[in-house]
Order: structure tokens, then sequence, then C-alpha cells
């Protein structure tokens, strides 16, 4: 008994003091921030969990939302009466703190969160070409995030005083997630993306291959350079930028992609990656489908939430080869619609997956046009354009326009490049122009159909409406942050 | 005859002990105190051995025993337990009728006489839990025990519920209690795994006195559920007891209507909006289209469920060793078409003294349980939200011109894709989610009784589980069109999820009475808990038949996951306790827990708890007739609360993939500050039982304090996180709760007898660390409500509805400052003080009565003071908003010119929008008939000609009716189920479309041999 009870006590005295040592977890699948950040392949794996971040399943995220939404709130989309009505508080301009789009704002934050650990890590690599290029990609993608964001959040540029309080977006350059940043001035925040895009560029490796990885080189980061400008209304340096980014890129046809490569962009297998500057990679395995934002197809056919308005595909001309690669005619529910299969497939994989082109050479050259064009440069202006057209219609003979036909012309050709890339409703923005939608053309292919509501059927120009509201979340957590006028 | 048949049985049933040498008769008569009437079927048990009988027809007994042998314990069923001195030959023994009140209950690491306690512990009895139709002890304990309130997360067949004792004591995702199944600590999703059938009881421990010696875990409350062990202490060697139920489960009816197909086409064309068939019919057209494909949608998906379940139960002793056996099957379809649940369960407990000093035991569970669960999701493929919004008039399958079902090439009538684009019914078909689950839990310990009243008891215990999940998408489905890859039709997405607990607890436990006045215990032990969790995953598409969907047969691997988890608790406690003469109490307790939900500098904490009482019914001044109990009692402790995330402390990198590969990211914002949620409380009580024991209760008040709560911050988008898990202030809870038992007829053919509880608990944050004026709780809800400090938890912070405008049909609302406007803005949200998720009172009352053999029980569960946001009615009475979904009947009552006086607004001057304010704000009081049983006991005098113990045959109606002015089902848990994402909603902040509640009738049959 005496044994038992001795072997009892040692047991216990032992248990005791061996258990502290069961305290000393570390997590398995995540690592202490400390030790994220040691090795070339830790900053490369940083990177490329930054660029993921520009995508989720969720497709509230940052890109796959952009390049719809752009489009609803425009005049290049209307809503499918026979389609789920996704999105529709958005095409009806129903827009207010507790319905508007949070994820650019939580995600494109998120995307400058990522960009900001990775530079405030930076010196933890030597100096050298691997190091620059690390922090090229970080700073452009923090600029890009904070570039969508002014473009969706505050005012128009073109139409308030840079200079007043609260006019832009909280510029985020550090780690500290308890901060509740105020907006900055929007000319803070420019100055910022683009002293940022530029030291990047400065920074940068110009290597196509990174275009097939789904990273940002450097004409790509000039091709952002360029788009800033344009957005803030800053024509010669806009023309400055793009003329650099063309010079960089080489050859026109890489840049803009060959009319016989073009729809092989949106298949993802034009040859090098031709046309395309950076797009967002998607892997099968992601199960992310941008497409499905647009139309789904199943054994009763393609049923799209939105489709093309009868006013932008009557533009698109037979001979233009972004017919037949961004559309397609069929019936759906015994209605026959135009449906857009920008984003519909590529070859071996599940439906509706694509990579995210965000930026191509063509929008580079037509920034080029029209910012050489506003600066006084006709002829640049009409070869710009000219190289775009002559890669997209057969048998192309240049109208050789001037002045204001030569802008028209431009602006047509931007809208019909760009159409659902996450463009128009910043470039009517921008240029101070309404949306300007149907009262009689419906959603059918013919142009009948249902018509945009009446109370969404003219968003004047400069109108409150241009500007999204901060969602109450965001209120909520940091009242710093202005609700936008008007909301 | 009869005698000498009973005797016989009795000799079949009961063979006689180890008989010792100089053992003698005893024999004699129990009879009713109050009226002499013969007691059958008494249990009489010499003290200290398993040596008993049982009285026969007339009352008599008759028993050898050993000259040693000095006591007998008489027990009977609704009387006092007695200890009767075995003196001669002949003892005749007079039993007092009244509620047994001195059995002795497990509390904390220690058993203790129920008399004896000074903490606040509530105890459900076993039988109240058994054989209804409910799988999960959680939902089986609704309205049993004061201060324990019970919220179900919705009617899913094994689904779970919200538990909350003495209120919502924590605002972080675990304000659930700490639940151990005979000293294992399970988790939520392991309830349904325990059959209720093996329980023999359920103790709560409510206060810091009876939990403190749980420390980090008790600060939510701490619910023991101990298992059926032999009956050692009673005579009979062996019995078998076998029940059988079946019953069938309807959907609980809603108080609102919903429109007719010609209603809803006529509100769609008097809108101009709708659908596009509804709007391009031509007036003559209307009834021809509707006679071709009229649709009941709720009727297409939700079904009249059955429910069955066996439960087989072998318990015996024999010398030094007692067992119990048990085998059960429980079967539940859902409401829902194609979702059921189902269990199979073996249970094994024994304790065997292997001499003076060693007793050994154990028990064990295995448990294999299946599952299969619909997309119960806040969009078009939720089932239960298609019942309500698929249009009437929307077919489940295509129809040609002549209203005949198309068919495929097989010969398989084709899916309507409806409005909505999908088809729930095919959803529910053809994109099943399966769950296999497999549990074990048991224990063994070791007891060394070293000297009287000193024992140390090591105790291992084990819990495993694994969970399997296939989730289908049929090549062909809808959703794999949508979804799915055309080359490689078919997704098969198969997870593995391990979830180990290991726990050893050592105890030494001393108790001492001197001089028969002064009792003490001592306890002193300690405790090592590990859980280790892996999963595993791998999705693989390309299938040709749904019927051969094997990851291994998949055209195309898509992609694997896998997770791994520990989390560990150390942890060292002890507690004394004093009385004296069983009138004066005193007990303290204390335990320091290191747990790795903390980062170093926070690791430990330190939990105390003491107790004090006064047992007035044993002062000799207190001897009065009609006092039989009077005690009062008082407590004060602490508890502590980790369950939050795992190194939430750490600033942490994940990894994941972009184009393939490695990516890395940061998973949370760092937190090193982050520490133990505690809670600091007091509790008054008295206990008391009058006129025999025919008048028994408590009452109590407490006083709950928790401090560094924890929870998920919403954080500036800014900072690229959502939340961030924080200890961000103080809050109380008080209240007061009641139990009450009356026997109002306690006779030998009959009787009758009624019991209540009532609990009220108030709400309070005392501070936020906040400088803005709240704290909003999107980092957890929906965003209805708030945390200000000096309202209520979960206060709802919402625009104000003034109703419909006479004169032009505007919604009008309130601004900030209560003047009436047309515009609405979020800016006029305003804090709707005593408007909170949380219900303030809620309770159960019921009654049993028993006449000459048949049996009426009624369980009545009553909850209210919390108000819930009915998303629900604001869908489906839109505003013109979604006119494209069914709509209720009174939807159609809009403003239509001026002068009307209308509930809604008009469509048009509406916007065609529908705007959140408290117009959709609903109170939650309700009235439950939980449970009547009512049911049919053969008498003893039939049953021992058919050698059988017992046979009972009963009926049980669950959910039979229910009082509220709620919209639909008012017991709201979790707005949405979303088994993707954990849930959408704070418990009870909005109703979405989940899990219907049912009402079920089952009729059941019970005997024992």
């Amino acid at each position: 008994m005496r044994k038992i009870t001795l072997l009892m006590i040692v047991c216990l005295s032992a248990f005791m003091f061996s258990c502290k040592d069961e305290l000393e977890l570390t997590p398995f699948d995540k690592v202490d921030e400390e030790m994220a950040f040691k090795t070339t392949k830790d900053f490369t794996a940083a990177l490329r969990g930054t660029y993921s971040r520009l995508i989720g399943v969720d497709p509230s995220f940052y890109m796959q939302r952009k390049m719809i939404l752009s489009d609803v709130l425009s005049d290049n989309l209307i809503i499918n009466q026979t389609g789920r009505k996704s999105l529709m508080s958005y095409y009806e301009f129903k827009l207010a703190a507790n319905s508007t789009w949070g994820g650019l704002l939580l995600y494109g934050y998120s995307v400058i969160d990522r960009s900001n650990r990775i530079i405030s890590n930076i010196n933890n690599l030597p100096d050298g070409d691997f190091k620059n290029d690390v922090l090229a990609q970080a700073k452009a993608l923090r600029a890009m995030a904070h570039l969508d964001i002014v473009m969706t959040y505050a005012p128009s540029y073109t139409a308030v005083d840079g200079d007043a309080a609260n006019s832009g977006i909280p510029i985020k350059d550090d780690v500290d997630a308890s901060a509740k940043p105020a907006r900055n001035t929007l000319n803070e925040t420019f100055n910022f993306i683009i002293s940022e895009l530029k030291s990047a560029k400065d920074l940068a490796a110009n290597d196509r291959a990174s275009v097939a990885s789904g990273f940002l080189n450097k004409s790509a980061i000039g091709g952002l350079i360029a788009r800033a400008y344009l957005y803030k209304g800053d024509y010669p340096a806009a023309k400055a930028a793009a003329q650099e980014t063309a010079d960089l890129i080489g050859s026109a046809d890489l840049a803009i992609g060959s009319r016989a490569n073009f729809t092989g962009i949106w298949k993802d297998n034009s040859p090098g990656n031709a046309g395309v500057l950076f797009k967002i990679v998607i892997a099968e395995q992601d199960r992310i489908q941008p497409g499905t934002e647009f139309s789904q197809t199943t054994s009763s056919g393609t049923r799209s939430e939105y489709v093309p308005t009868f006013e932008l595909y009557s533009k698109y001309d037979d001979t233009d080869i972004r017919k037949s690669a961004y559309f397609s005619t069929s019936n759906f529910s015994g209605f026959t619609y135009n449906h857009i299969i920008k984003y519909s497939s590529r070859p071996g994989a599940s439906a509706n997956v694509v990579d995210i082109k965000v930026l191509r050479g063509a929008e580079v050259y037509l920034v080029l046009a029209e910012a050489a064009f506003r600066s006084g440069d006709e002829t640049t202006a009409l070869d710009a354009l000219d190289e775009v057209r002559s890669r997209r219609y057969d048998n192309f003979v240049s109208d050789e326009e001037t002045g204001q036909s030569l802008l028209n012309a431009i602006l047509l050709e931007r809208r019909l490049e760009l159409a659902f890339e996450g463009q128009r409703f910043y470039d009517l923005k921008r240029l101070g122009l309404p949306i300007v939608r149907s009262a009689t053309e419906g959603e059918l292919a013919d142009g009948t159909g249902t018509p945009a509501p009446s109370t969404a059927q003219i968003i004047p120009a400069n109108d409150f409406k241009f500007t999204l509201p901060i969602p109450t979340a965001e209120r909520q957590a940091n009242p710093n942050f202005a609700q936008s006028p008007n909301y | 005859m009869k005698k000498n048949l009973l005797l016989w049985l009795l000799g079949v049933l009961f063979c006689t002990t180890q008989v010792l040498a100089q053992s003698r008769t005893i024999s004699g008569v129990v009879t009713d105190a109050d009226d002499g009437e013969p007691l059958i079927g008494v249990s009489l048990l010499v003290k200290g051995t398993t040596i008993g009988t049982v009285t026969g027809i007339d009352g008599d007994y008759s028993l050898n025993v050993d000259a040693a042998q000095k006591t007998l314990v008489v027990s009977y069923v609704g009387y006092a337990t007695q200890e009767v001195a075995i003196v001669g030959s002949s003892i005749n023994i007079k039993l007092k009728s009244g509620v047994e009140l001195d059995e002795v209950v497990v509390v904390g690491y220690s058993s203790v006489k129920k008399s004896d306690v000074t903490g606040s512990i509530s105890e459900v009895k076993g039988e109240k839990l058994s054989n209804i139709p409910i799988a999960g002890i959680d939902n089986l304990l609704q309205g049993k025990a004061a201060g324990v309130q019970i919220t179900s997360i919705n009617g899913r067949p094994g689904g779970n519920a919200y538990i909350r004792i003495r209120g919502t004591g924590s605002l972080n995702a675990s304000s659930e209690p700490l639940i151990l199944v005979d000293g294992i600590q399970v988790a939520l999703r392991d309830y349904a795994m325990i059959n209720p059938a093996d329980i023999k009881d359920v103790i709560v421990l409510k206060d810091a006195a009876a939990a403190a010696i749980y420390g980090s875990r008790a600060s939510n409350g701490v619910i023991l559920v101990s298992t059926k062990r032999g009956t050692g202490s009673s005579a009979k060697k062996f019995s078998v007891n076998y029940s059988y139920n079946r019953g069938v489960k309807t959907k609980t009816k809603d108080n609102f209507d919903l429109m007719t197909a010609e209603e809803k086409i006529a509100y769609e064309r008097e809108l101009g909006r709708g659908t596009a068939e509804a709007l391009a019919l031509k007036d003559d057209e209307i009834a021809d289209f509707i006679a071709k494909n009229r649709t009941d949608w709720t009727k297409e998906l939700i079904k009249k469920a059955s429910v069955e379940s066996h439960d087989v139960a072998v318990s015996g002793s024999a010398n030094d060793f007692n067992y119990y056996l048990s085998f059960g099957s429980y079967k539940e379809d859902g409401l829902a078409v194609n979702s059921s649940f189902e269990r199979t369960n073996i249970r094994f407990n024994s304790d065997y003294r292997a001499n003076k000093y060693l007793k050994v035991g154990n028990s064990i569970t295995i448990v294999s349980s299946k599952d299969n669960q619909l997309r119960d999701r806040a969009n078009v493929q939720n089932p239960f939200r298609a019942a309500y919004t698929y249009n009437p008039y929307e077919t489940v399958y295509q129809q040609d011109e002549d209203g005949n079902v198309i068919k495929d090439e097989e010969g398989n009538p084709v899916w309507n894709e409806t409005n909505e684009g999908f088809n729930a019914l095919e959803g529910i078909m053809n994109a099943p989610e399966r769950y296999k689950y497999f549990n074990v839990i048991g224990n063994a310990y070791a007891q060394l009784d070293i000297i009287d009243g000193l024992s140390i008891k090591t105790d291992v215990g084990v819990k495993h589980r694994t969970d399997r999940r296939y989730s289908y998408l049929y090549p062909g489905s809808i959703l794999d069109g949508i979804v799915g890859n055309p080359n490689a039709p078919g997704t098969l997405t198969q997870n593995t999820y391990q979830n180990a607990l290991i726990k050893w607890a050592n105890v030494a436990t001393y108790n001492k009475s001197f001089n028969g006045k002064h009792n003490l215990g001592l306890l002193a032990g300690t405790e090592l808990l590990k859980t280790d969790y892996e999963s595993m995953g791998a999705v693989a598409e390309g299938f040709t038949n749904k019927n051969l969907m094997q990851l291994g047969i998949a055209a195309n691997p898509l992609s694997v996951s896998g997770t791994k988890l520990k989390y560990a608790l150390f942890s060292i406690f002890g507690e004394a306790k004093y009385n004296f003469a069983n009138r004066y109490y005193v007990s303290a307790s204390a335990r320091r827990d290191g747990s790795t939900a903390f980062g170093p500098e926070n690791r430990y904490g330190t939990f105390w708890g003491a107790s004090a009482g006064w047992n007035l019914a044993n002062e000799s001044f207190m001897k009065v007739k009609n006092v039989d109990q009077l005690k009062l009692r008082g407590s004060v402790g602490t508890s502590g609360n980790d369950r939050i995330g795992d190194f939430l402390y750490l600033s942490t990198y994940r990894l994941g993939s972009y184009g393939n590969l490695t990516s890395s990211f940061p998973a949370t914002p760092a937190n090193p500050a982050l520490k133990w949620e505690s809670n600091f409380n007091y509790n008054v009580g008295l206990d008391f039982g009058f006129f025999n024991n025919r008048l028994t209760g408590s009452v109590e008040y407490y006083n709950k304090k928790t401090s560094d709560l924890l929870f998920p911050v919403a954080l500036s988008y800014t900072s690229g996180f959502s939340s961030q898990t924080q200890n961000i202030g103080e809050m109380v809870n008080k209240g007061v709760e009641a139990e009450l038992r009356v026997d109002a007829v306690r006779k030998k053919n009959g009787i009758l007898s009624f019991y209540g509880n009532y609990s009220y608990n108030k709400n309070k944050i005392l501070s936020i660390p906040t400088d803005e004026e709240f704290l909003p709780t999107t980092g957890r809800g929906l965003g209805y409500t708030v945390l200000k400090e000096g309202v209520e938890a979960y206060t709802f912070y919402i625009t104000r509805w003034a109703g419909v405008d006479a004169s032009n049909g505007e919604p009008l609302y309130y601004d900030k400052d209560g003047n009436v406007t047309n515009v609405f803005s979020e800016d006029d949200n305003v804090i709707l003080e005593g408007k909170s998720i949380l219900p303030k009172f809620y309770g159960g009352f019921g009654l049993n009565a028993e006449y000459r053999g048949i049996f009426v029980d009624a369980d009545f569960y009553y909850s209210g003071g919390n108000y819930t946001y009915d998303i629900n009615t604001q869908i489906l009475m839109s505003d013109g908003e979604s006119p494209e979904i069914m709509q209720r009947r009174d939807a159609a009552n809009y403003w239509r010119k001026p002068g009307d006086i209308a509930v809604n607004p008009n469509p048009a001057a509406a916007g065609y929008t529908s705007r959140s304010t408290d117009r959709f704000l609903r109170k939650g009081d309700y009235l439950r008939l939980r449970t009547l049983r009512v049911g049919y006991s053969l008498p003893s005098s039939i049953l021992s000609k058919i050698k059988v113990s017992n046979l009972s045959v009963y009926f049980t109606g669950t959910n039979l009716f229910t009082v509220t002015s709620y919209e639909g089902d008012p017991e709201v848990g979790m707005g949405s189920e979303e088994s993707a994402t954990g849930g959408i909603g704070l418990p009870g902040e909005a109703s979405l479309f989940s899990y219907p509640q049912f009402r079920g009738f089952s009729f059941g049959v019970s005997v024992g041999f």
C-alpha cells in the first residue's frame, strides 16, 4: 500500500513539472510575422499574397467586381429581366451607406496593408535587383489600390478643389491596425499615388515573363502612371508617361495585340501574352470565376445578369474583331440576347474562369491618343488611335479625323476597346459627362425589352452619385473617414 | 399464490448474494406513513453492501442479513429515503412521502449531498430528457432549469442550440457554457452524439462558488452530464430496459399567409414590375397560365417527416462490480426533403472495487452518426428561403405548351430554373452535402482509498471525433453548370476533420467528520487538457455519373487542403469545505490555469470562489411543523474565458497560393495584450421545503460582472482587416431566479404536481474603451446592433419608421431628432434603448399527473423581452423591391389613393425600395407547449404475472402550440446557418430563412425486465 502511495506521489509531482512544456505551442499553418520575411522566397511569397488579394471567392472582392461594376454604373450594361438581378441596387443607383461596395475598400486597403508589410520589412533583403524589384511591385500595388479607391470614393479630380479638406481618401502607408485615419485631400492622395508609382517604375525590372506570372513589371507600372495622370487631367504628363511606356514595350503588336491574336487575349492564349501588360492570374483550383458576374451557362442556355445596352452593341462594326470576341447572341427563356463572353471561358478550364486583365497596351495607346490630343498634338493622337484601330478592324483605313471628330473617335474607341474592363464609369466621371441610358431600348438583342427605370435613366454630370458612399460598417469603426458628400 | 409467484420471481431476478455463516432472515411490511397503505416495489438495501430486495404486492419483504450488518436503507420513488436499524427479525417500516432531497450530486471534482450544496446549482433528471423526438441534449434542456436559457440555432435535425446560463456572459463567439460528460469536455458538435437515454442527470453550475473550480473555462457556467451506471445501490442485480419511439413532424405553422398564384400575378401586374412571364401575359391568358403552372413550393420542399428510435439498456451489479451497457439507434428525417440525422451508439460504464484500497472504473460511448445538410445560405439556393420566395406559378419541372412535363433523353424530368435562376429542389437532390461522424468519448479512472476519508483518483479521458464531409455537385446539375468545368463535369469535395482531446486529472480528496459535528472536506488536484485538430480536404472534378463519384476516379484532381491546430491547458486547483453539524457551511476553492490561447505575458490566470451557507432547518429552534428545509446560502468568486481563436496574440502570416504557387499573407493583426476574459460574481439564495416537502423551491439573486470582455472589434477597413479580438470592457448580468414545485396530490393511486421556474436577467454594458458613442457589432453580427455604455449589449441601432403618408403613400421615417421626414438616411439611426437581442425573462412550467397508471406530463417554455429583426418579412413585404419573388398576402395592402390608411407605402412612392427600419423589428416574446405526454403504465399486479417490471405506452406531442406576436416562428437562433462561413448573425439578431422549427407527434413504448 505504501508503495502504491509513493508511486502515486512521484507520478503526480512528475506530472506537475512536466506540463509547463505543453503550453509552449506555435501555430502549424502560419508563422510569426518576423519569420515571414527572411529569405528571398519569403518576399516572393508575400508578393504573391498581395496580388492574390486583388481577387477572391467572394465576387464583391476588388477586381472581379470592378470589371463589371464600372459598366453597371454606366451606359454600357443593361440588366436582364430574366437574370438573377444581381447588383440591381447599383444599376438603379440606389446607393446608400448600407448598400455600397465595401469590398473595394476592405480588400483594396488589404492589398495596401500587405504591400506596406513588405515595404516595412524590405531591408531584410540585401541591396540589389531583387530587392528593388520587390520594393517596386509593393509600391506599385499600394499605389494602384489607392488609385482605384480614390477614383471610386472621392469626387472626380476635375470636379472639385483638390486642396479641399477630406476631398481624397485616407493614405495608408503604415501597418498600424488600430489607426483611424481621416481622408487626405485629393492633391495629397494623387501626389502620393504618382510619386509611389514613379519610384516603383525606377526600381522595377522590365521582364515580359512577369506578365504570365501575374506580376507587375516596369512597363505595366508605366501604364498605371499614364492612367493616373489621365484621371487627374494632367494631359502632358499622361502623354509623356504613355509614350514612354509604349516605347518601353517596343512593338505595337506586342502592346496592343494583333487582330489575329485579339480573341486569344480573352482565352488566355495570345502568344507571349501579346496585348496584356498586367493581369491577375487565376488558377483552376482557386475556384474564382470572374465571368459568373456576367452570366451563367447551364443546359437551358446562357443566362446573363447584364447584357450590353443596344446603344453600345450597335456601335460595334461587323468588321470589328471585338464584336465576336466580346459578344455572342443566343436565346434564353424564349428571348434572344447579346451575351458578354469576354470572361466566359478559356480552353480546358471551368466555365467563367479567366485571368483578369487589369492593364492592356491598348489602353496605354488610347491614353496617349487622348492626352496628346488634349495637349494639342493631333498627329501623335491620330497615330496612336490608328495603332489600335488597325489592329481591330478588318482592312482598316484611317478616316484621318481631326479636331472634335478626332477626340470623339478616340473616346468612342476607348469605350469599345475597354468595355467591361473597369473603365466606363470612371471615364464618364473624369470627363464630367452624364450617364444617359435609353428610355426606350431594352435588354433584348433587337433593342426591345425593358429600359432602365426612369429614376436611373439620367445621372447628371458630376452628380454626387459618381462618388460611392462609405459603408456604414467603416463609418462606425472609423468615424474619422468622412462620408462621401450627400449620403 | 400471487405472493409465491412474486417470491419465485424475485428469486429468479435477484439471486441472493454471499450468504455468510451467521446470516439470519428479517422480514416485515413497508407502509405509507400517512395512510398506512402498503407500498409495492420499495427498495431495501443493506447499507454498504449490494444485498437487498423489493417489497411485494402487500408491501412485504424478507431478506437474509449478516449479523455484522446494522442498517437497512429503504427507498421508494416519491418518498424520503430512510435508514432503519436492523434490530430483531421483524421490521415494519413506515415511509414518509416527500421528494427525495438528500441525494448525492456531482459538483466539480467531487460529489456532495444536495443538502450540503452552498453554491448555485440546478439539476435535471435524465428521465425528463428521454423519449422526446429531439437528438441533442442542448435542445432537450430547454425550460428545464432556472437560469438556463436554450434557443435552437434552427430546426435542423441533429442541430444545436445556444445555451446561455444567467444571461450572455461573454460577447465573443463562445458564450457557451463548459459542458462535461462524465468529466470530459465536449464541444457543440458533440452534443447530439450523447444519447439522451443514457443520461442519469444534468447538473448546472451557475455561480462562481460552484464553477470556480473549473477556472478559465467556467465564466459562462458549467453543465455536468452524468451518464447512467450500474445500479450498485439497488438490490436489483440485473435489469433490461427497452424503449421504442416513433413519430411524425411537420413544420410549425406560420401566422401569416403567402399570396396565391392569382394574387401574386395581380400584384405584379398592378405594379408593372415582376417576372417577365407574369408581365407578358394577356388578361385572358392568366387563368389558363395558372392552371398549368400552379405549384406550392412549400409543399414541394417541406414535407412531413418521421423520427424513430430504439434504446436498449442492460444494467446491474454483482458483488463488487456494476455495469451499464446500452445500445441506441435514432433516426430523424428532416422537414426539408433529403435532410436527415441518424445516430447509432453504444455505451459501457462500469465500476469495480478491486480491494479495500483500489477502485477502478470507466465510461465509454462509441457513436456513429451521419446527416445530410442542405444549403442553408442567405441566397436562392436555400430551400427554406425558396419555400417562401419561389413563385406559385413557377413549376418544379419544365413543361411544354400543354402543361406536360418535359423529359430529357434519359426520361428524367427537366428541372425548371425559375426566375431565381435556380431550383432549390434540384439543389437539394443534385448538390447534397453529407456528413459522417464517428465519436468516441470515454474515460478510465483508478481511485486509491488510502486511509479512511483520504483518496486519490487519477482519471484519463479521451474524446476523439472524426467528421467526414462529402459535398457533391452532380454532373449536369444546375450549379455544376454555373460553377463547374464543362470539360470535367461534377465536383466532389471531401474533407476529414479530426478532433482529439486528452485530459488527465489527478485529484486527492480528504473527507472527515470529527465528533459527528465538524465535517471537513479537502481537495487538491492537477489537470492537463490537450486538444489536437487536423483537417484534410480534397477537391476533384470530372465524373461521368452521379453514382460513381469517388476522388480516385475523377478526371481532374483540383486541390488539396489541410490544417492543424493544437491547444493545451494546464491547471492546479484546490478546495476546502467545512460545516458544523450540517448547520453552518463555509467553502473556498481556487484554480490556476495556463492556456495556450494567450501570449507568454498573459498565459496564466488564477480564479477563486468562496461560499457560506446556513441550514436553518437543522437548527433546534426551527424544528417546527411544516418546515422541512430552509437554507440560506451565499457565494462569491471569479472565473474566466479563454475560448477565442488560436494564436490571436501573434501577428501571423498564413500561406496560400497565387497562380498555383505559394503565397503568404497576414492572417491576424497582433494583439500581444490579449488576455483572459474574467468574471466576478456573487449570489445569494434560499432553498425551502414546507408542508412535508409538498412545497419546495428556491429563490436567488445573482450579479455577474465580466471584465476584459473578448470581442472582435471592428477595425477600420484602412487597416486591411475587418476585425481584431480585443479585451474591450465590462458588462454585468444580474437577475433573479425562482424554482417552485407543488405536490398538490400525493396519494397511492394518484399524484398531481406542478412545477415552474422563472429567470429574469438584466444585462448592461458598464464600459467600453472607445472614444466613440458606441461600438459596432459588425465584427460578429449583421450590424443591426451596437454595444453602448449603460445599455444592454446588442441594443438595436436603427432608423425609426413613422408610417405611411396618407396623402401620397410615401414611407415616412423619424430623423435623429424625432421629426418626421420622407428622406431615409442611415444617419438617422438611433439606439433603441430597451430593445436588444437578449431575452430578459424565460423559464418553464408544467405539471405531472398520474392516476391509476395513467399519466400526463406537460412542459411549457416561455421566453421574452428580446427583439429580433425580421428580414423574412422585409423580403416578403418588399414595397416593390422584389416583386419577382413570392410576397406575403398583406404586401398587397399598400397605399393607392389619398386618404388610404395602409400598412405599406406605395411601392412607386417608396422608390421600389425597402429600407431597414424598426418597422421590421419584432418582439420575441413567446409561450410554447414544448412537450405534452399522455401515457399509461401497467400496474405491477398485472406486470408481475407477465414477469415484467414495468411497461408503459405513451404519446408525446412536441411544440404543439405557440403563442406569439412574432411573424413566423419566434424561436430565432441563427439568421442563416451558412455552412460555408459558420453562420450569419448574432443569436436571435435576425430571422433569415434558416431551417424551420418542427411540431411533432410520437408514440412510445418502454418495457423493463
